[in-house]
């Protein structure tokens, strides 16, 4: 196991981090997509009639996008990378070492992205229609592109495929659910880019409300293809592994709500859009247009939480959990002990008051703190305050069986104690002195039930054959 | 047949490693009109007398390009940050988890800069006194020199492998990069200085500003900004070959890296004499082009040399397996037929720009 070290964030949990800079990230760069989607259809619309407006938008809106998508696009897209080694290196590295060269054809797709980008920005009034279209048609084909790709990588974390087997990227790449999330995700860039068009067009000066009607009533034909999101989405779900499915759809009740949360922004934004929009023609001012622009913005939260929970206890399926410690990695880590090659001291100011306290801190952050906090926001000393030693000792043991999207436990059976000692120490309020009632007959007890639960995740069975998939 | 090189090179790092430098150098030349041009204004700004001197000629071009300019080498910037993943990840990864937030700052830190160029692009700015301008130009030039200062912090503490747990323990010891990383600052400054003159020669013969009084007077400006560049590059690389910075930094005596130091300095100050006897704004083509190929040469010779002093460090050998494993992943002529696909696409738009502004739409 790689050791690294590890940074807490006082009552945020480091997935917070992650989940806030890649929501946002995703929600414009799926607009950046859509956008150039939405510019197209207007550009050749110009060129079917000589609708001022029409042209008046298409570099008003396309300003909008360059301020928008080529500055806080661009950089949350390297904070993601950035924030995603904050929160589990072991991740992104092994992310990295398989898909880097698809990485690369992603860049290669930014580079293109940019430069017919800036092109079209700086003299699309200086160049004729077609070659204006020309230039949006290659902008939206890379950035569609670059989309193409990295789903292809997003998706291969929770179905990895035949990729398990192989280890080959196109197996990774055209894993089980890499259709339905591109169709789905290509949907939303539609929808974005369109809504956000609506907006533009009630902020642009100097046109008349019959200007802005004709341009809503264009825009809002992209908001069509919500119609085939129930199908999608389901389509999603049955590629999803049975397991996974089982926790959005009722397993899990943090899933569930976010995924409620999400299915229930989407159809207010799919009815009105529908509806309203496409088929009663309805105009829609700037303040419903933003109003719908941010149910839209919670719907992508929503989802994109879904889609990162519902890979747990993994980071990467079948092979990797969410504390970074491979699936082929924990019987080793059982038997040499986690913390035993961590070359990481403590940060703490105070000496721990036990030796056991100290280990089972040094345990906590190698494989808990990727996901929880010791106190604040997912805390364990809340989610075991009611839990007597000998349960803890019990369920912690056998932690894929207590909770199903937890890993299996990776440590000694000391270390197992020592944890335990340390989540009492915690939950006591970390008083100064501290003595551990542990004897041999615990260390006994822990190493047998984590025999019976084994090494495996609780799910392995249906996971591991859900979809093809072998475990190496 | 024994592949190995030096430093544990084995052809899957040798490769890696080749292409590394030349995305560095693509990244580099793009920050150098970034960093350069921000030196450049604010040098304009402070010391000019005219007080619309950074609305005419060069100061306008570069104001009118920054964001530009601010973009590619973002996007540019984006193939090292992969490339050095895969070189020498476990390095990387401890480096940005050990600055933690003070390394997480340079997004925003880009962000308001990146604003700010659009800022300075407005009727606004160019209205506005003085005083409010400079203190525009000084924001976005802390903002951008804070992500340099970042990135040699990382780079820095990338190597010092033995610190990490200490670090760790007390983060207030991360200041002991802190003379490194100023060392590295100061030489990679001076090198952007450097590099923008260039920048601005090929962008004026690209846009025909280089018939233009005023950018002809200004261009000994940009002889001034090659001279401090020269200057500033080595008193970074002087500091380093001082005694006591060599005794610290072992890896600096090392005889590949002196050698290839040293034609670097030399291409480098190759490239300033040429600056200083040569009007290089408004000259044809083989100046231009001769100027160039001097500057290559002792920037990729440069970029080599940051990386054997880093390969010098860090145990490559050690991760060799890593490496070979990343070698064996599929997709790498996908990633040359994309090159290859989306640069003939980025010079067809940009040709069909150029022809359409050669021969304007007749209304």
């Amino acid at each position: 196991m790689d050791y690294y070290p590890i940074n807490e964030y006082g009552p945020i949990m480091p997935g917070m981090m992650m989940a806030a800079v890649a929501i946002v990230h995703v929600f414009l760069a799926q607009f950046t997509i859509g956008g150039g989607m939405l510019l197209c259809y207007f550009q050749w619309q110009a060129m079917r009639e000589t609708s001022g407006s029409l042209r008046k938008f298409i570099g008003g809106y396309f300003k909008a996008l360059v301020m928008v998508s080529f500055v806080l696009g661009a950089l949350t897209g390297v904070a993601i990378w950035l924030t995603s080694i904050q929160v589990g290196p072991q991740t992104i590295q092994l992310m990295v070492q398989h898909f880097h060269w698809i990485w690369g054809v992603e860049w290669t797709l930014f580079c293109l992205e940019i430069a017919s980008g800036y092109c079209f920005y700086r003299y699309h009034e200086r160049l004729t229609d077609r070659e204006g279209l020309t230039l949006l048609l290659i902008y939206t084909a890379a950035s569609w592109g670059s989309l193409f790709w990295v789903n292809g990588i997003l998706s291969w974390q929770l179905t990895p495929g035949r990729w398990l087997a192989s280890e080959s990227v196109w197996d990774g790449i055209f894993n089980p659910s890499f259709w339905p999330s591109l169709v789905f995700r290509t949907i939303v860039a539609l929808c974005l880019g369109s809504l956000a068009g609506c907006v533009v067009i009630n902020l642009m000066p100097g046109m008349d409300r019959e200007a802005r009607a004709d341009l809503i009533r264009r825009a809002s034909k992209l908001l069509i293809p919500m119609g085939a999101m129930p199908l999608v989405g389901a389509w999603y779900l049955m590629e999803m592994p049975a397991d996974s499915r089982s926790w959005v759809l009722g397993g899990s009740g943090t899933m569930t709500l976010f995924l409620i949360g999400s299915v229930g922004a989407s159809v207010a934004v799919g009815g009105y859009a529908l509806i309203g929009m496409v088929y009663q023609r309805l105009y829609i001012n700037g303040a419903t247009g933003t109003l719908l622009l941010s149910l839209s913005f919670v719907a992508t939260g929503g989802g994109e939480f879904v889609r990162e929970g519902s890979r747990k206890p993994f980071t990467i399926r079948g092979r990797m959990y969410s504390n970074g410690v491979r699936m082929d990695q924990v019987n080793r880590l059982r038997r040499s002990g986690v913390t035993s090659y961590d070359p990481y001291p403590l940060r703490r100011k105070k000496d721990p008051p036990d030796f056991r306290i100290f280990y089972g801190a040094l345990t906590y952050r190698n494989l808990c703190s990727s996901c929880h906090t010791v106190s604040g926001i997912n805390g364990l000393v809340h989610l075991v305050s009611t839990w007597d030693m000998e349960q803890m000792r019990h369920n912690i043991s056998k932690l894929q069986q207590t909770k199903a999207f937890m890993p299996p436990f990776a440590g000694r059976p000391e270390e197992l104690e020592a944890l335990v000692q340390f989540l009492a120490w915690s939950r006591a309020g970390r008083p100064e002195e501290w003595e551990s009632d542990t004897t041999d007959r615990d260390l006994v007890k822990i190493r047998l039930w984590m025999n019976e639960a084994g090494s495996k995740p609780a799910t392995i069975g249906k996971l591991l054959t859900n979809s093809g998939e072998v475990p190496r | 047949m024994n592949w190995e090189l030096p430093y544990g090179l084995y052809p899957a790092s040798q490769f890696y490693v080749l292409i590394y430098v030349f995305a560095f150098l693509g990244h580099f030349t793009a920050v150098s009109y970034v960093m350069g041009g921000m030196f450049y204004l604010s040098a304009r700004q402070m010391f000019s007398r005219e007080s619309n001197d950074l609305n005419l000629g060069v100061g306008l071009l570069v104001r009118d390009w920054m964001p530009f300019a601010l973009s590619v080498a973002i996007t540019l910037g984006v193939a090292p940050l992969l490339f050095v993943q895969v070189i020498y990840p476990k390095n990387f990864y401890t480096a940005n988890l050990l600055l933690g937030w003070r390394w997480m700052m340079i997004i925003p830190a880009l962000i308001v800069g990146f604003y700010l160029l659009y800022l300075m692009k407005t009727r606004f700015f160019e209205i506005s006194s003085r005083g409010v301008r400079m203190v525009i130009l000084a924001s976005t030039t802390m903002c951008f020199m804070f992500v340099g200062a970042g990135w040699s912090s990382n780079h820095v503490l990338m190597e010092l492998d033995t610190s990490w747990p200490h670090i760790y323990y007390d983060i207030s010891t991360v200041d002991t990069v802190l003379p490194y990383m100023l060392v590295r600052m100061c030489v990679w400054t001076g090198g952007m200085l450097m590099t923008f003159p260039m920048l601005i020669v090929w962008q004026s013969r690209w846009i025909g500003l280089e018939s233009g009084e005023e950018t002809r007077r200004k261009s000994g400006e940009l002889v001034r900004m090659v001279r401090s560049g020269a200057i500033l590059a080595l008193i970074g690389l002087g500091i380093t070959f001082h005694p006591w910075m060599r005794s610290e930094w072992e890896q600096l005596n090392d005889w590949l890296l002196h050698r290839v130091l040293i034609t670097s300095v030399l291409s480098g100050a190759l490239y300033w004499a040429y600056w200083e006897s040569v009007s290089l704004i408004g000259s044809g083509l083989s100046r231009a082009c001769v100027m160039t190929a001097v500057w290559s040469v002792g920037a990729v010779l440069g970029g080599f040399a940051r990386e054997i002093n880093r390969i010098e460090v860090i145990d490559l050998e050690h991760q060799q397996e890593i490496i070979e494993n990343a070698a064996g992943a599929g997709g790498f002529w996908l990633f040359v037929l994309s090159v290859v696909i989306s640069g003939f696409l980025i010079r067809f738009c940009v040709r069909m720009v150029a022809h359409r502004l050669k021969d304007p739409v007749k209304a």
